[in-house]
């Protein structure tokens, strides 16, 4: 018999010899341990979460995972619903600033939520408010009410279901708000306040309510929103008083939240004031477990701050819309281990598609800025002059070029001299076209804010680009009557009184020009003592005439 | 048949062990918001490094003034058998610099420390501030760290409202309305206001007072004002409805802010709103017209008679009381509709004249209303 058929015998009969059986066996205990022994990144689908101790929860904040197929929370197990909170967008549309390394955006939360929604994760969406910057800032009054506008188009486009009512946002006008939130052509978006409550006559009924109910999955989500009294009573509009009424906060809330623990799950409050506002009606209406405060920072802390014995969820976004927060809910008895949250950073990884929310900012925006005249119809003032009391009038660079031949030349090789074509010749995105956006006009042309500066390409266009009335002040005194020294006195201009009196950090602030350094910039500039002036017909003034301000016909 | 037996254990044991170990060091390179977090899966037997920083993350540096630099550094240990990577981040600002970069990559062996100095820039700005800057790492229990940096800048010339904007709102074009701002210096409270310069003096009334000790005691104390001046802007009633954006400039003696601008904005308001503020209609066919409304909230009043004195040619008005469910009226107010309707055969072109409207209101007589309506195609 061959050994092949010897062995084969003792197969059959259950004779094996030992050493086969132990490697058999060693195969089967390898296979059955290396199979069932989790990798990384496994959890059991849906359910609760394992129980969140500290170092856990620290690397949940660091490791909400994407894998390299741009998926977000890999190592989460999957939420029954999610809540996506964002708030005090302060009239930010876009990433805050207009050079590299910005956050935020509304085409970046976009891109957040659809990315989320094609991993099945069920959303609530809310808002804390503040939608809007004060109205005398970015672009004036009526670019801002526009931004609000287009900020409600955008909202309503993402799917959001609620935003609470601000002081912030009634800082527009009260008539403006109402007028603006009825004229909103959106299904589903509606404003919320709990103890601010719009007269009756004005139709508001199904836009500003006193809580919205949706749903995140099978998790139905009760939201309301409180205005702090020191805030409302400190807005000043004649129509305040004529068209709200106000409500304490306290009474208001006890009222709503009973109704909305009738029917809600998870009850959802958004207080509009200061952080330490919140912090007291979460410890005094504890039927809240989530509750949304005001940020006094633009970064937000990273994890929520967890109050009434882990039922309470206190969360902040921070400002300008550069982060949102994302908080998972899981079917749980314990409250310790509902809630998942993570502070979302809106960074450039959000760059997806999202091409209605970039035609919606880009061109729809644009066009409504364009088609209201914003740059028109922004409120200007007369430039002051401390020294010497004069109303002059703008006259441009190619009129200071007649006797600053030199200055002029070193001013041209300035990005200053660029700034306007920056604005229409952007070489990040040739769809770009900030024309008729008041909020960059104001830095990229010459006297925007005063009378007599710039006002539009059409009519002002020796005004374009960053020129020397911006930092000397409007020249029409000085040319008619170069030699006079109080006139001169008031338009010199040096390094000290630049960096003393903050004059270049109106425009390079930290959002727009954040490495700006004076100590490096101003030498780039600086045009001391480049020209001559024997010649005597530099102080023979120029006339009216000789102005180059008119555009040609 | 012992020798085979104890030989199973060992190799389960060996391929138990090696699979838990392969767990909880994953081979790929998780991503990170777009940052590669470091892997120790080059050898899966390597033990776990333990990151260890003994301060507190939360450095507060009181108050610093503007356009100044701080610096503070924080230890950090590792007090883990296996090899500690650190890895930087892009901070929340670029006035937040850390000595290590975005991306770059600092091992640090057991036993090791690394010094990380983070370097920050107040620039121009006033108030409360916080900046934050993150370092990961492979510690698996503190994968990401967050050093906090704030405190109070405090500028030479400390102003409330922040930057001295002073936002009025809406303001009645009948009655005068104050509104208050403080101005001081908290590192040289001897400095005084030279003078006063106002953009519009037909507009705005302003007045200077040094503040008393009762005003100094009530500011808040991130101010760290032991005197100061109170800024008393009035609003004068005026017949001029709308916007308006004026300044208000301060000479003071202090030798780093001689001149202060502090601007004041709002808007001047009637009895009448008119809400939205203008007609606005956009590629208005010319064959066809088109057709818009606003709304008029009128107060002080329970029936307003409107007459359309003046309006754009080839364009109807007509203006009526609205009925909300039942509810025209209210005790502080009453909406009307005004329609604008745009005929059909209007030139195409720009049509830019105002809408006026006399009422019988004793408050405000005349309503104006600015018109813009872009025509398209042919008449």
């Amino acid at each position: 018999m061959t050994l092949m058929r010897r062995r084969a015998r003792r197969l059959l009969h259950g004779t094996l010899p030992a050493s086969v059986l132990a490697v058999g066996l060693t195969a089967a205990v390898i296979v059955v341990v290396g199979c069932g022994t989790r990798t990384a990144g496994d959890r059991p689908s849906g359910g609760a979460a394992p129980p969140l101790g500290d170092a856990q929860q620290s690397a949940d904040n660091a490791g909400a995972k994407a894998a390299a197929d741009g998926k977000l929370f890999q190592d989460w197990p999957k939420p029954v619903g999610a809540l996506i909170i964002s708030g005090e967008q302060r009239g930010y549309l876009e990433p805050c600033g207009c050079t590299a390394g910005q956050r935020g955006g509304l085409a970046r939360r976009l891109d957040l939520v659809q990315r989320l929604r094609a991993q099945d994760w069920p959303l609530a969406l809310i808002d804390l408010g503040s939608l809007s910057n004060d109205p005398n800032t970015m672009g004036g009054p009526d670019e801002t009410r526009i931004r609000f506008s287009t900020a409600l188009r955008a909202l309503e486009m993402i799917g959001y279901d609620a935003f609470g009512l601000s002081v912030d946002d009634l800082k527009l006008g009260v008539d403006e708000f109402i007028i603006r939130l009825l004229n909103h052509q959106g299904p589903k978006l509606k404003a919320v306040s709990a103890n601010v409550l719009a007269d009756s006559a004005l139709g508001l009924q199904d836009r500003l309510v006193t809580a919205v109910r949706t749903k995140a999955g099978p998790v139905d989500v009760g939201i309301t929103s409180v205005v702090a009294p020191d805030a409302f009573m400190a807005l000043n509009d004649p129509n305040k008083a004529a068209m709200l009424s106000y409500r304490d906060p306290e009474e208001a809330l006890n009222e709503v939240l009973a109704e909305l623990e009738r029917d809600t799950h998870i009850q959802v409050l958004l207080a509009q004031g200061p952080p330490e506002f919140a912090k007291r009606l979460a410890h005094a209406h504890k039927g809240f477990e989530v509750v949304v405060a005001t940020s006094p920072y633009v970064d937000p802390p990273t994890d929520a701050e967890v109050l009434n014995d882990g039922k309470t969820q206190l969360i902040t976004v921070g400002r300008k819309g550069q982060y949102v927060g994302v908080l998972a809910l899981y079917q749980s008895s314990d409250p310790k281990q509902r809630f998942r949250y993570h502070r979302r950073e809106l960074g450039s990884r959000f760059n997806g598609k999202t091409e209605a929310m970039r035609k919606l900012i880009d061109e729809d925006f644009q066009t409504d800025l364009r088609d209201a005249n914003v740059l028109g119809t922004y409120p200007k003032r007369p430039y002051v002059f401390t020294d010497s009391p004069t109303n002059a009038e703008f006259v441009g660079a190619e009129t200071c070029r007649q006797c600053h031949p030199n200055t002029y030349a070193k001013w041209s090789s300035t990005n200053h001299a660029k700034a306007y074509n920056a604005l229409t010749n952007d070489p990040r995105d040739p769809k770009r076209n900030r024309e008729f956006d008041a909020q960059c006009i104001s830095c990229h042309t010459t006297g925007f804010e005063y009378l007599g500066g710039f006002t539009s390409v059409e009519s002002t266009p020796h005004l374009k680009g960053n020129q020397c009335e911006n930092c000397h002040g409007p020249g029409g005194e000085h040319v008619a009557d170069p030699t006079n020294a109080a006139i001169r006195q008031a338009i010199h201009r040096d390094a000290t009184d630049f960096e003393k009196n903050h004059r270049c950090i109106k425009c390079h602030s930290e959002d727009d020009s954040p490495h700006f350094d004076f100590g490096k910039y101003w030498p780039k500039v600086m045009h001391k003592g480049l020209d001559r002036y024997d010649d005597p017909k530099v102080r023979e003034g120029i006339k009216p005439a000789q102005v180059a301000r008119k555009p040609k016909p | 048949m012992l020798r085979w037996l104890i030989l199973v254990v060992l190799v389960v044991i060996v391929s138990a062990s090696a699979a838990m170990l392969s767990t909880r060091l994953a081979p790929e390179e998780p991503a990170f918001d777009g940052v590669k977090l470091p892997s120790a899966a080059i050898d899966p037997n390597a033990p776990a490094p333990a990151l260890v920083v003994d301060q507190s993350l939360l450095h507060d540096f009181g108050i610093m003034a503007q356009q100044k630099k701080g610096r503070h550094k924080w230890i950090i240990k590792n007090e883990g058998p296996g090899v500690l990577n650190l890895i930087g981040t892009e901070p929340t600002c670029s006035c937040t610099v850390l000595n290590l970069k975005r991306d770059e990559t600092y091992p640090l062996k057991s036993g090791e420390s690394y010094t990380l100095d983070v370097e920050w820039e107040t620039r121009g700005n006033s108030g409360p501030y916080e900046k934050q800057a993150r370092v990961l790492s492979n510690d698996p229990k503190k994968p990401d760290m967050t050093f906090i940096v704030k405190g109070i800048v405090r500028p030479s010339i400390v102003m409330l409202p922040p930057e001295g904007l002073i936002s009025t709102g809406n303001v009645s074009n009948l009655e005068p309305k104050k509104f208050h701002a403080v101005i001081g210096s908290p590192d040289r409270p001897e400095t005084k206001i030279l003078s006063t310069t106002v953009s519009r003096p037909e507009l705005l009334d302003v007045e200077v007072v040094p503040l008393t000790k009762e005003e100094v005691a009530e500011l808040h104390e991130s101010m760290t004002l032991t005197t100061g001046y109170r800024v008393t802007v009035t609003v004068k009633p005026t017949p001029a409805l709308g916007a308006f954006s004026e300044e208000v400039v301060l000479k003071t003696d202090h030798p780093d802010r001689e001149e202060v601008r502090m601007t004041v904005a709002g808007k001047v308001v009637g009895p009448i709103s008119v809400m939205p503020s203008s007609v606005r209609l956009s590629e208005v066919s010319s064959r066809k017209g088109d057709a818009t409304s606003v709304m008029l909230w009128v107060q002080g009043q329970e029936e307003t008679e409107f007459t359309v004195v003046e309006k754009p040619d080839k364009v109807k008005v007509a203006v009526a009381p609205v009925d909300v469910q039942g509810k025209a009226k209210s005790a502080s107010g009453r909406s009307y509709r005004m329609t604008v309707t745009v005929e059909p055969g209007i030139p195409s072109g720009v049509v830019n004249a105002p809408i006026v409207l006399k009422t019988n209101h004793p408050k405000a007589g005349e309503v104006h209303v600015p018109v813009q309506i872009v025509v398209v195609g042919e008449g």
